[in-house]
């Protein structure tokens, strides 16, 4: 080993990291080597020098206050980062029940409008009825405007909201109408007379 | 509190208590500024640097998994001390001459109090201050993250990004430098027995 490596563990003897087996070995070079031995003094008496007489000030008293008042604001952050955490969770939940509701809803409508398809035939059945036979309160009904406007009336009776269900599946009833009401369609027995 | 470990204060700043890092800052803060102020010669500066720094050691806590944390401290300010340094650094060498022979570093030289007056009140504390100040980058560096912050050349090494027995290089180039001017400086304080 030369002299450069002892002086490294000099170095490293001071900040103690070298190993006990390397400290016997480095004092035993400096017993026998001057250079050595006045560059551990200048090392060891410009590192206290250093460390007792070089500045050693304290932060301005405005710098400790914005490093607490950063530690404060972010220590909240980091409080409200767990509820965001949850937040998430509770997002990712809201958009898994809005797809499993989203498909059931697929599904009901279809009992929904074939019940309502009934309904409306039995209410297209009634007017039928009422054109045919209460020509006491009806005008000829003789075009589909007509037939709707009665419809409507008795739809809004029946306590029907009229507006959901003229749809474009209601006019297609009154256009091609259930086997129940074609005959009255295409062969009505006796005109309806309008009363004057 | 101040008798828990770094980690276990870490820890509890994690959980929202401020108190834990206030702990930290005040346990580091004579080590931590002492390297800053002499790396950058001014008090402004240092209270800058030392500000950012922690303002990063709490941006960043939730990273922190080394086992040294003055050691993670030290890598974040050294690195704010760089880009401070870049910030500022001149376009024009202060020590590159005119046609005349004068640098602009001696031409702008202030003839009053230099900024480390207001700081390091003491002749001797001055003379060190200006015999490090002289030191390459590097070499300084060593030096005061060994003297000041009193960090092993194993995590110098770590922190300047280098092998230790660059660091332990830097730290003989800086020692054969300091020896000349601070010879007498260090030969009255082994014969005073001046103890840190």
């Amino acid at each position: 080993m030369n002299c450069t490596t002892y002086r490294n563990e000099i170095l490293l003897a001071e900040s103690g990291e070298l190993t006990p087996a390397r400290s016997e070995a480095l004092l035993t070079h400096l017993e026998s080597c001057p250079e050595c031995d006045a560059f551990a003094r200048a090392s060891s008496g410009l590192s206290k020098l250093a460390r007792v007489h070089l500045p050693q000030d304290t932060p301005h008293p405005s710098v400790m206050v914005a490093i607490r008042a950063a530690a404060e604001t972010r220590s909240r952050g980091t409080l409200l980062w767990f509820p965001t955490r949850v937040v998430r969770l509770a997002a990712c939940a809201a958009a898994l029940a809005l797809v499993a509701g989203s498909a059931w809803y697929a599904a009901v409508p279809r009992q929904r409008h074939a019940s309502r398809v009934a309904a409306l035939s039995t209410v297209v059945t009634m007017v039928a009825e009422s054109t045919m036979d209460d020509t006491t309160t009806m005008t000829t009904v003789d075009d589909d405007q007509d037939l709707k406007a009665v419809a409507r009336q008795l739809l809004e009776m029946e306590g029907f909201h009229v507006d959901d269900l003229f749809d474009d599946e209601v006019l297609s009833l009154f256009e091609e109408p259930a086997p129940t009401t074609t005959q009255w369609r295409k062969t009505p027995a006796t005109p309806v007379q309008k009363c004057v | 509190m101040d008798q828990l470990d770094d980690r276990e204060l870490v820890a509890r700043y994690r959980r929202g208590d401020v108190a834990a890092l206030e702990t930290l800052v005040q346990r580091y803060k004579r080590q931590l500024f002492g390297y800053i102020l002499n790396m950058t010669g001014n008090a402004g500066d240092a209270d800058e640097i030392f500000q950012e720094a922690w303002f990063k050691v709490i941006r960043k806590i939730h990273l922190y998994r080394h086992k040294n944390f003055f050691g993670w401290l030290v890598r974040i300010t050294h690195n704010v001390v760089i880009d401070k340094a870049r910030r500022k650094k001149p376009s024009v060498s202060l020590d590159a001459e005119s046609d005349e022979g004068a640098s602009l570093g001696n031409t702008l030289a202030d003839s009053g109090p230099s900024p480390r007056a207001g700081v390091g009140n003491e002749d001797l504390g001055q003379k060190i201050a200006e015999a490090v100040a002289t030191l390459p980058e590097e070499q300084k560096e060593v030096f005061l993250l060994r003297t000041q912050a009193e960090l092993p050349f194993k995590e110098i090494a770590k922190i300047q990004g280098t092998s230790i027995n660059t660091a332990l290089a830097r730290m003989q180039y800086a020692l054969a430098k300091l020896r000349v001017p601070l010879k007498e400086c260090y030969d009255d304080l082994r014969t005073t027995e001046v103890t840190p």
